[in-house]
């Protein structure tokens, strides 16, 4: 095991989830080494300040959720708090063909065996990924059935409440065969300070299913997330997730997407704002497995003070996999000389019936926009806002519900 | 008959290398490995001073210290460093002051390679540095150059008549401990070009060396220095065609560039050593570091048509140090059967007001694979710095690979990056429209391949492009047309 790991302790629990994998992840953990600068996929990642921290577990069993949820919108409600699923909070109306649960309570059926950590294992080389594996501790179990159309948003409310909190918060998500669902995840920290969540979803979009996520994560200035989704899409399929970043000390955000049918779709979008010394950092990677998909791709960041933005896309065409549009764009506004923004927009391209593009651009807000307000009697301040508005709408505007849309604005 | 795109194919496959022959030269050849006394065998048979020597030992104890880069998205047969012999020179002869005392054999070479030295001085005004086997031969235009105070010669007389430029200069803008062929090549360079233009001189005629790798196992590690004083312009070309050969060919040169205030450095390169036949056999190993320094209001311009190599490792770059300098960086990379090739720039913004360009195209066919990888920096100080990158790739078949990894990184508030890349195969429609108007189809991929490599081919000087054309056709359009 790396040495900085061994030295570190953790006061975590091995997960019961299954034995055997939680073995394998235990014994993978031990090869691996702690991302360093020098690590490619975290190269530009300062993970030096959560190995001098002392993290625990918590947990709480009541809290008011009231400021965490979205006015006017009507939700089955998932809460976790300090990463443990909290039935109490939860409250979801029974609908046919909808299963929530605990994962823990599913861990002995075969929809849970025939999916459970299939994904994340081919991914086991990442470091945090199988801290996730061999310690998660709670986590939320979906199922939508066959040819269900769930109308009713579900939103897996993550609280920390505790200060020094590590969670290792595992979901597994199933939307079977022609089903259809969307999820809001949120992701909040009351008052307290310098939680580091790890949290890991594994999700399946099974044939001509459809499903859209959308991730919002507000935690504390003082909080660490590294998030990682993990999503296979069957053929005919419709996936998309929209990732706002509004509020943390060190983000990290992995969304993996392996295009495993044909005729797909699958679509990610991310809004990031930076301020004080934040650092945000967006990996994403597709593979193209099979022919005929579409996959496309936008981030929007801005940058104020002393922040870092990363964003590394990465789309894999393998061979065979033809006739296949995959699009990435990335802009980026830096608003202070102290920002950093880093983009690495990656194609890998096995196949040749492709048409592939991205692009990339970093600036800042056009001094003649901005001119051009203020001489119709708009503030210098007032117009920026109005600039920030304008530059963030194309990514709020792929959030299919007004609601959520309303909420996460009012929250910029 | 209708030529598609499988008959393409099946042409590029089946293509020779047209320029594959060797010479037979009697050399002076160092025993194989590397260890501290090779390197001082090469030091002393080169009659360097002791600055140098140092310089080479240091480099050797830097070397030994790393390891083999492996993040590139090539795969090979890690070379065997201590096979390799390190130094290999033709017979020493008395100083030539004509071609005919030229050894007719290189004389021969020459003229197979349709560039004839008589013929190149007398009808096209470049001045050639032929360099054969790590040791310079025969360096014509010298007495016009001289007159103007430019300086155009082999590194080890540069060593011999101009140490104090040389000292100066040498490792400035590739440091020994840069990485670990750079490292190797500090320690075991034997030859290579040195330039220097004096302040507000403008060299009259494009700069040329032509390069070629002979002598079964030896490895070739150019070493070019390039010095463009105050105001002064200069336009350098450099070309390479190498012997067909079963072994894998290691070449690891380092190319440096100062730029100083207010000059202007173009540098264009067609490179096409042996790319091993069509099952991948043999090729030449080409891992290059090549980097340029710009100083105030200064420019550096590459240019390079990379169709040759078994194996392509190279970034040439820019630092773009001073005011309102500028960095440009045009590529055009073919890779065909087996060859990979992992090439970009590095545009290192620290200046106000810098800019830089970056058009890379990447053509692969066969089974090969063609990687841009390209990094842009623009540090806090760079105010107002703009960088535009384009790379496109264009796919011929569908076990090829085309990737690209660009890196982009901006820690200031006022810079302008935009960046761009697209990969696709020749379009169905473009050939349509072509084929609608009349163009047979065969000449639409012509047209099409042509079109899209134009763009670069444009950015060299009249001379090269010639040349780069025919090997573009060499190693597609010929093919096509």
């Amino acid at each position: 095991m790396s040495t900085i790991l061994k030295e570190k302790k953790f006061d975590l629990a091995v997960s019961t989830l299954n034995d055997e994998i939680s073995k394998s992840a235990l014994a993978e953990i031990s090869n691996l080494e702690f991302p360093t600068r020098r690590t490619e996929n975290w190269r530009y990642v300062k993970l030096g300040k959560l190995l001098k921290q002392d993290l625990k577990t918590d947990n709480v069993a009541d809290l008011d959720i009231s400021d965490f949820l979205i006015p006017e919108l009507n939700t089955h409600v998932i809460v976790l708090v300090n990463g443990h699923y909290n039935e109490t909070l939860s409250s979801s109306t029974p609908s046919a063909g909808l299963l929530i649960d605990r994962l823990e309570n599913q861990k002995d059926t075969d929809l849970f065996t025939s999916h459970y950590n299939t994904l994340s294992e081919k991914h086991s080389e990442e470091i945090f990924t199988s801290i996730n594996t061999a310690y998660n501790q709670d986590g939320v179990f979906i199922h939508i059935d066959k040819n269900k159309h769930i109308e009713k948003p579900i939103f897996i409310i993550n609280i920390n409440t505790s200060s020094n909190l590590i969670t290792n918060t595992r979901n597994l998500i199933v939307i079977d065969k022609g089903a259809k669902a969307s999820i809001i995840q949120g992701y909040y920290t009351t008052s307290e300070k310098g939680n580091f969540n790890n949290s890991l979803t594994e999700v399946f979009v099974k044939q001509n299913a459809n499903l859209s996520i959308d991730k919002i994560q507000d935690i504390d200035a003082t909080d660490k997330h590294i998030c990682t989704e993990e999503i296979h899409q069957e053929k005919d399929s419709n996936f998309k997730i929209n990732t706002f970043i509004l509020n943390g000390e060190l983000i990290r955000n992995n969304v993996n997407i392996s295009v495993d049918g044909t005729n797909c779709h699958s679509e990610m979008n991310g809004l990031f704002i930076g301020r004080d010394s934040q650092f945000i950092d967006n990996h994403t990677r597709v593979d193209h497995l099979k022919s005929h998909c579409i996959s496309s791709e936008l981030y929007k960041g801005i940058l104020k003070d002393k922040s870092t933005g990363v964003f590394n896309g990465k789309v894999i065409v393998h061979q065979d996999a033809q006739v296949i549009e995959a699009y990435q764009q990335n802009n980026n506004v830096i608003l202070s000389d102290s920002a950093t923004m880093n983009t690495k927009p990656e194609l890998e391209i096995f196949a040749d019936d492709v048409k592939c593009s991205h692009g990339a651009t970093t600036g800042q807000f056009d001094e003649e926009a901005i001119f051009y307000l203020q001489a119709r009697g708009i503030s210098k301040v007032r117009a920026k806002e109005m600039l920030i508005g304008a530059f963030s709408e194309d990514v709020l505007a792929k959030i299919n519900n007004q609601n959520v849309r309303n909420f996460i604005e009012s929250r910029i | 008959m209708k030529y598609t795109e499988d008959h393409l194919k099946v042409e590029l496959e089946n293509q020779e290398y047209e320029y594959g022959f060797t010479i037979d030269i009697e050399s002076d050849k160092a025993p194989n490995g590397i260890n501290e006394g090779i390197i001082r065998f090469i030091s002393a048979k080169k009659e360097e001073p002791q600055w140098l020597l140092d310089y080479r030992l240091n480099a050797l104890k830097v070397w030994q210290s790393m390891e083999e880069p492996d993040w590139a998205h090539v795969s090979y047969k890690k070379p065997e460093f201590q096979d390799i012999s390190y130094y290999s020179a033709p017979k020493p002869k008395k100083e030539l002051e004509s071609l005919d005392e030229v050894d007719p054999e290189i004389l021969k070479t020459m003229e197979r390679l349709g560039i004839s030295v008589d013929e190149q001085k007398r009808l096209t005004g470049v001045a050639v540095d032929f360099v054969i086997d790590s040791v310079s031969v025969a360096t014509s235009f010298k007495e016009k150059l001289g007159e103007l105070g430019i300086i155009f010669c082999s590194f080890s007389e540069a060593v011999k008549n101009h140490p104090e430029l040389v000292q100066k200069y040498l490792g400035t803008v590739v440091p020994t401990t840069d990485n670990f062929y750079a490292a190797l090549n500090s320690a075991v360079f034997t030859d290579g070009s040195f330039c220097y233009i004096p302040k507000g001189t403008r060299c009259p005629m494009e700069l040329s060396t032509y390069f070629r790798i002979n002598e079964s196992g030896t490895g070739q590690f150019e070493r070019t220095l390039l010095i463009a004083d105050e105001g002064s312009y200069v336009s350098y070309l450099e070309g390479c065609t190498a012997p067909q050969r079963d072994e894998n060919q290691l070449h690891a040169a380092v190319v440096e560039l100062v730029a100083m205030d207010n000059a202007e450095i173009k540098y264009s390169t067609v490179q096409n050593w042996y790319p091993g036949n069509k099952e991948g056999i043999g090729g030449v190993y080409n891992f290059v570091t090549k980097r340029g320094i710009c100083e105030t209001n200064a420019k550096i311009s590459w240019t390079q048509v990379e169709t040759g190599s078994a194996v392509t490792w190279k970034y040439p770059s820019c630092i773009l140090k001073g005011d309102n300098s500028i960095g440009e960086f045009y590529s055009v990379a073919v890779t065909n059967n087996y060859q990979q090739a992992d090439t970009g720039t590095k545009m290192i913004h620290i200046g106000k007001n810098t800019k830089s360009t970056i058009i890379s195209k990447g053509i692969s066919a066969g089974q090969s694979h063609n990687s841009y990888r390209g990094l842009v920096k623009i540090g806090k100080g760079a105010q107002n710095a703009r960088n535009f990158s384009q790379c496109d790739s264009l796919l011929m078949s569908d076990r090829c690979g085309a990737h690209t990894y660009p890196y982009i990184e901006c820690e200031n508030s006022t810079a302008h990056l935009e960046h761009e890349a697209t990969t696709s195969k020749i379009g169905e429609d473009q050939i349509f429209y072509c084929k609608q108007r009349g163009v047979s189809e065969e000449k639409a991929i012509g047209l099409i391949v042509n079109g899209y490599a134009k763009d670069v081919l444009n950015k060299l000087p009249m001379e090269f492009a010639v040349e780069a054309r025919k090997l573009l056709e060499i190693s597609l359009e010929n093919s096509v047309g």
